[in-house]
């Protein structure tokens, strides 16, 4: 164990060996305290609607195994992803239990499944040739032909047990009447002579019946018929009448499962406290009543507490009902932890809970801003500023359980006094907390499991220890890291080592290093910023580590992850109608990695509505093309203006046209954006920046039609004949129609078969098109094309 | 001459009387699982002269495990005389989620599915859909209610509850396609915050979504006013539980285990800080939890009575007290009522 130890210490030894001493942690300790309490996380920049978004309850660094894997307790106050629905499916609990008793009663002789296949699958024909087979002194009648190689079936005949067989017949009459019926659409109709009179015919076979084990189920099957048949106060007589009846020496599931009943029956005859009791008893033994009996667990106000509390016959009993107390609320445990600990300290329970209250504080602690920007920030700020008290508590608390040494595992203790030292960034204290406890750690699955928790957080330890200031080291240190085996059995490692580096690069004044290192590269481009694409620029020139390792999801040759950065740059000033800036950006871009630009067709004038770009034709331009033919156009216009050119307004439409073409409502809209999602046509009015699941500022689209309209009335305005004007006033309609559909006040949605209803204001050019222009080719052409237009012109 | 005025005025009473709107008829909504109008109960309902009750009949959500849509409570009748005896309008509250990409085929699943389920309910002749719908819910909220509106018998009359944010502004979140509208008159405030403003109804609150709002809606509109009480429980700043009333105030003054705040507003939600560990409505409340308890004062409920006046509804309009279990619990006499049906109806000084 000793050199296994050192072997795994090493390779995270030389990570988090640093030669600071003792005093200089505890300095740092107070400084990233009062760092996080003074500064508080800026809000999110996403907005907190995001579409398809999953939920994110935090980050939880412990291993399922660490504390007792098989205490089905667990569910109730942990967080282990879907561990515990994996293996406590309530309704595989159930049948196993139930069956495996069973399979005890014949001595082993049979799976529980081959139990299973006779109790639950079995239909009532089978179970009756079963029985005729059981009661048959000749062991001649055969078994049921789908039994014939159930040993439990076999076994249940050869022994003539006809006592067995006649309650499974009994019982499988009684299941009709108490499985969940209906669809909660239509009442539920039992029927309760048929009912009542099963428990008639039950309590009479209760007498019959000499095995215990056969009374007790026959006393479940009575009091169950009772509880569903609504008689609350019969299944309590039943209950009292026939369990002092029943032999209960064996411990029995189906004792417990009575007692459920008779808990219900007793809520619903309004003893709270009785019922509440019973339940408590119920969560303590029966794994699979444990979830009912939890949910079901009801305390209306003090006076039922007490009254519950003094029902219980011993500490253990008073214990349960404290941990139940607090696994309904949700919240620090400390105080029940102490309350169970003085009347218990051997409860297994409170592992759970100090772990479910450890996970509280993961939750805040290990939280940076980048985290609050990916997943919005979640967390109270009042619930924020108590963490340092309830730390403090914890750790108070754990130190006494350490101190006293009568809990039954004291190492999962001090491996948790470490873990607290580290969330209070006391990180040469939890280290020296581990290495202690390492050095006493046997060859136990209790100790290998302490192990293999600690290699996680010395894991995290080697995370929170990355430096960020210096680049030249923490790429290399990143990377092994990444390497350890623990790194690989928690998911939550990778985006928290990201998350770390990125808020870490942040405080250095890198915002692009922090936005690579938390998301992928792709997603600076939904809604670029510029501070960042700068940061990003500055260092693909120094050939920077983790921009490169970052990058290579976009390419190996650093010439074009520049371009990549460069052409998003340029996209980022066109987007804003600035094009003399984007062309002197992708003018940047090397003759090698232009020509490999995409090309696009943005200066035609089109009437259609459709979105989807054409295959790039003869005539298709890259975005430094266009921008350069953009300035031109401008320049030739403005001549054509003060010369007073007939092209004129042939240039002006033009320019229109690529504003308007280029939009979010345009064909080529790509030019000047890199995502479009037509969701959010729907709720234009909530952009331009729109919520989009993984993208670090949300998705912004080109909503913003005004350069577009300037141009177009400039091309009206200059239009010399009624053909050009009617080009010109048709789009500057196309144009306002759009400009309402973004209106805060528009209700008109895409997919609406109507025609979308203008206000007056908005309906200007199309009512001059239809007004002045309608003799003309161009507005006969377009109205056929055009159903809108033809609608209003009606 | 002499013969002609007095025939002249009582034409003339007569055209002004036809001018004026009818009292408000009163009316109440059962919203508990269980339909059990105990006597006290039958008491206040024949004192006010209610003659409609509202009831929910199904409570329909999104399952959360598998997404289908189901009813998570049904109700039951336990006192069919009072069922037979009044007019019940059957209603059913459905979660917005319901609606939530919903295609067309499961809305009709969805309306045929109530219509059976309604039958069960029958004589009726109207029916109420309850559903906070939002701008994304909206078409396929009102799909739903014409196919709806088809599987209903010919002489049932559907009408839908009206929020006030989708009464001041109609033109944006539509108008339902059903015959009325019950404008819910309450739920001002915001829950999420821990406030000292009352949550269920604020005159402050309240006139935000008055001023502004059309001066006629395009249904026409009943009245729904609150009388109900509850509790936000705030745990570390954040909302963690409502505690539904009536709560036992007197208790909690007295037991030590809480500390009230008396805040200066006038309309104010009770403030109460818990000192220790104590059970409430069924839950565990811890020290510093924090109690922002919102009631409807007799005071309080006159002045939402007096706030409805500037309301757009209809000239037959039922005033319909949410809802019967708690009038009983929270002691509102007849009188009260009464006084505040009249007070919707009064002129505006």
């Amino acid at each position: 164990m000793q050199n296994r130890t050192k072997t795994g210490a090493m390779t995270l030894f030389t990570i988090l060996k640093k030669p600071w001493s003792g005093l200089t942690w505890t300095f740092l300790a107070g400084a990233w305290l009062l760092e996080l309490f003074s500064a508080p996380p800026q809000p999110p920049a996403t907005p907190p609607c995001v579409p398809h978004a999953k939920p994110f309850y935090g980050y939880t660094f412990f291993d399922a195994d660490f504390v007792d894997a098989s205490a089905a307790y667990a569910p109730f106050f942990l967080r282990f992803g879907d561990y515990y629905e994996r293996n406590f499916s309530a309704e595989v609990l159930q049948q196993k239990e139930n069956c495996e008793e069973w399979s005890e009663r014949f001595c082993s002789k049979a799976r529980w499944e081959e139990v299973a296949e006779v109790i639950y699958e079995s239909d009532a024909f089978e179970l009756a040739q079963l029985h005729e087979a059981a009661s048959d002194p000749t062991r001649k009648t055969p078994l049921p032909y789908r039994l014939e190689d159930n040993n439990f079936a076999y076994v249940v005949a050869y022994n003539g047990c006809a006592e067995v067989t006649r309650y499974l017949t009994y019982a499988k009459r009684c299941e009709a009447h108490v499985v969940p019926r209906g669809d909660g659409w239509s009442p539920v109709q039992r029927n309760i002579t048929d009912m009542m009179e099963l428990i008639r015919e039950g309590r009479e076979r209760f007498d019959e019946t000499q095995s215990a084990f056969v009374k007790l189920r026959y006393l479940y099957q009575i009091v169950r018929l009772a509880h569903y048949a609504g008689a609350h106060q019969m299944t309590v007589d039943l209950y009292d009448e026939l369990m002092p009846r029943v032999d209960r020496k064996k411990r029995s599931v189906i004792f417990y499962w009575a007692l459920g009943h008779l808990a219900g029956a007793m809520q619903k005859l309004g003893k709270y406290p009785e019922a509440a009791y019973r339940y408590s008893i119920i969560f303590r033994h029966c794994a699979s009543k444990r979830t009912q009996a939890f949910r079901s667990f009801v305390i209306r106000d003090d006076k039922d507490w007490q009254k519950t509390l003094k029902f219980c016959n011993s500490n253990e009993e008073r214990a349960t009902l404290h941990l139940m107390r607090a696994g309904g609320s949700h919240t620090w445990a400390a105080v029940d932890m102490e309350a169970i600990y003085d009347m218990d300290p051997v409860n297994p329970q409170l592992e759970l809970l100090l772990v479910s209250d450890v996970q509280e504080l993961e939750k805040i602690l290990l939280r940076t801003q980048v985290t609050d920007h990916k997943n919005g920030r979640a967390l109270a700020k009042i619930k924020r500023e108590a963490v340092a008290k309830h730390l403090l508590d914890l750790q108070k608390f754990v130190r006494r359980v350490i101190r006293e040494a009568k809990v039954t595992n004291p190492k999962t203790w001090r491996a948790v006094d470490g873990y607290l030292e580290l969330l209070a960034n006391d990180r040469y204290a939890a280290a020296k907390t581990w290495d202690r406890l390492e050095d006493e750690l046997g060859y136990s699955k209790q100790d290998k499991n302490t192990f293999q928790q600690l290699e996680i957080w010395r894991c995290l330890m080697a995370i929170m220890n990355l430096d960020t200031t210096a680049s030249d080291t923490v790429d290399r240190l990143s990377y092994k890291v990444r390497s350890l085996t623990a790194f690989d059995q928690n998911p939550y490692f990778e985006p928290f080592l990201q998350e770390w580096l990125s808020a870490g690069y942040a405080r250095n004044n890198h915002p692009g290093k922090a936005m690579i290192a938390a998301y992928p590269p792709h997603t600076i481009r939904y809604n670029p910023r510029l501070d960042v694409l700068e940061d990003l620029l500055r260092l693909s020139n120094t050939f920077d580590p983790i921009l490169l390792e970052r990058t290579m999801m976009i390419d190996t040759n650093p010439e074009r992850i520049k371009a990549y950065f460069l052409e998003t740059k340029g996209v980022y000033f066109l987007s804003r109608g600035e094009p003399e800036a984007a062309a002197a950006i992708f003018r940047q871009i090397s003759p090698v990695e232009q020509a490999r630009m995409t090309q696009f067709v943005p200066f035609a004038n089109r009437f259609g509505e459709k979105i989807n770009r054409e295959p790039p034709r003869e005539t298709a331009q890259n975005r430094l093309e266009i921008v350069e033919q953009l300035i031109k156009f401008e320049q030739e216009a403005k001549a054509a203006q003060a010369l007073q050119d007939t092209n004129e307004a042939k240039i002006w439409l033009r320019l229109g046209d690529f504003w308007y073409n280029t939009s979010f409502f345009g064909y080529e809209w790509e030019v000047r954006d890199f995502h479009r999602d037509g969701a959010n046509q729907a709720r234009l009015a909530q952009g331009p920046v729109f919520p989009l699941e993984g993208a670090p500022d949300g998705n912004r689209e080109n909503l913003d039609l005004d350069l577009a309209f300037q141009y177009y009335e400039k091309a009206y305005q200059a239009a010399r004949t009624q053909e050009m004007k009617a080009r010109a006033a048709f789009m500057l309609a196309r144009v306002q129609q759009k400009q309402w559909f973004s209106h805060p006040e528009c209700t008109y949605r895409p997919g609406n078969p109507n025609v979308p209803l203008l206000p007056a204001e908005y309906m200007k050019y199309y009512d001059l098109l239809i007004t002045r222009h309608s003799k003309t080719r161009y507005y006969e052409t377009v109205v056929k094309e055009c159903k809108w237009l033809a609608a209003y012109a009606r | 001459m002499k013969l002609l005025l007095p025939i002249l005025a009582i034409l003339c009473s007569l055209a002004c009387s036809r001018e004026q709107k009818k009292p408000l008829e009163p009316a109440f909504y059962c919203w508990e699982t269980v339909f059990k109008p105990d006597s006290a109960a039958v008491t206040l309902l024949d004192s006010l002269q209610v003659n409609t009750l509202f009831v929910k009949i199904l409570d329909i959500g999104k399952n959360a495990s598998n997404g289908n849509i189901e009813p998570y409570a049904r109700l039951e009748i336990q006192n069919t005389t009072q069922w037979k005896t009044r007019k019940i309008v059957p209603c059913v509250f459905i979660t917005n989620e319901v609606f939530e990409g919903i295609n067309t085929e499961k809305q009709a699943w969805l309306a045929d599915k109530i219509a059976t389920a309604a039958r069960d309910f029958a004589p009726f002749t109207e029916f109420q859909v309850d559903c906070d719908w939002t701008a994304g819910t909206r078409a396929a909220y009102f799909s739903f209610l014409t196919l709806l509106r088809k599987k209903m018998p010919e002489n049932v009359s559907l009408s839908a509850t009206i929020r006030l944010h989708q009464y001041k502004f109609p033109q944006k979140t539509g108008v339902p396609p059903v015959s009325r509208g019950m404008l819910m008159f309450y739920n001002t405030g915001d829950v999420d915050e821990d406030a000292e403003r009352n949550s269920i109804f604020h005159p402050e609150d309240a006139r935000i979504y008055l001023e502004g709002a059309p001066k006629q809606y395009p249904l026409p509109l009943d009245l729904a006013l609150p009388l109900f009480s509850w509790a936000q429980v705030f745990r570390e700043g954040e909302l963690w539980k409502i505690i539904p009333g009536p709560l036992p105030l007197q208790e909690m003054r007295s037991g030590g285990k809480y500390r009230e705040n008396s805040p200066l507003e006038p309309f104010p939600a009770r403030l109460w800080e818990v000192q220790e560990g104590t059970f409430l409505g069924g839950h565990y409340l811890r020290p510093g939890d924090r109690l922002r308890v919102s009631e409807i004062s007799q005071t309080l409920l006159l002045e939402t009575a007096v706030l409805a006046r500037q309301l757009d509804l209809a000239p037959d309009a039922r005033l319909a007290f949410f809802h019967l279990g708690i009038a009983r619990t929270e002691h509102f006499s007849a009188q009260q009522l009464d006084q505040v049906c009249k007070t919707v109806r009064k002129q505006a000084p």
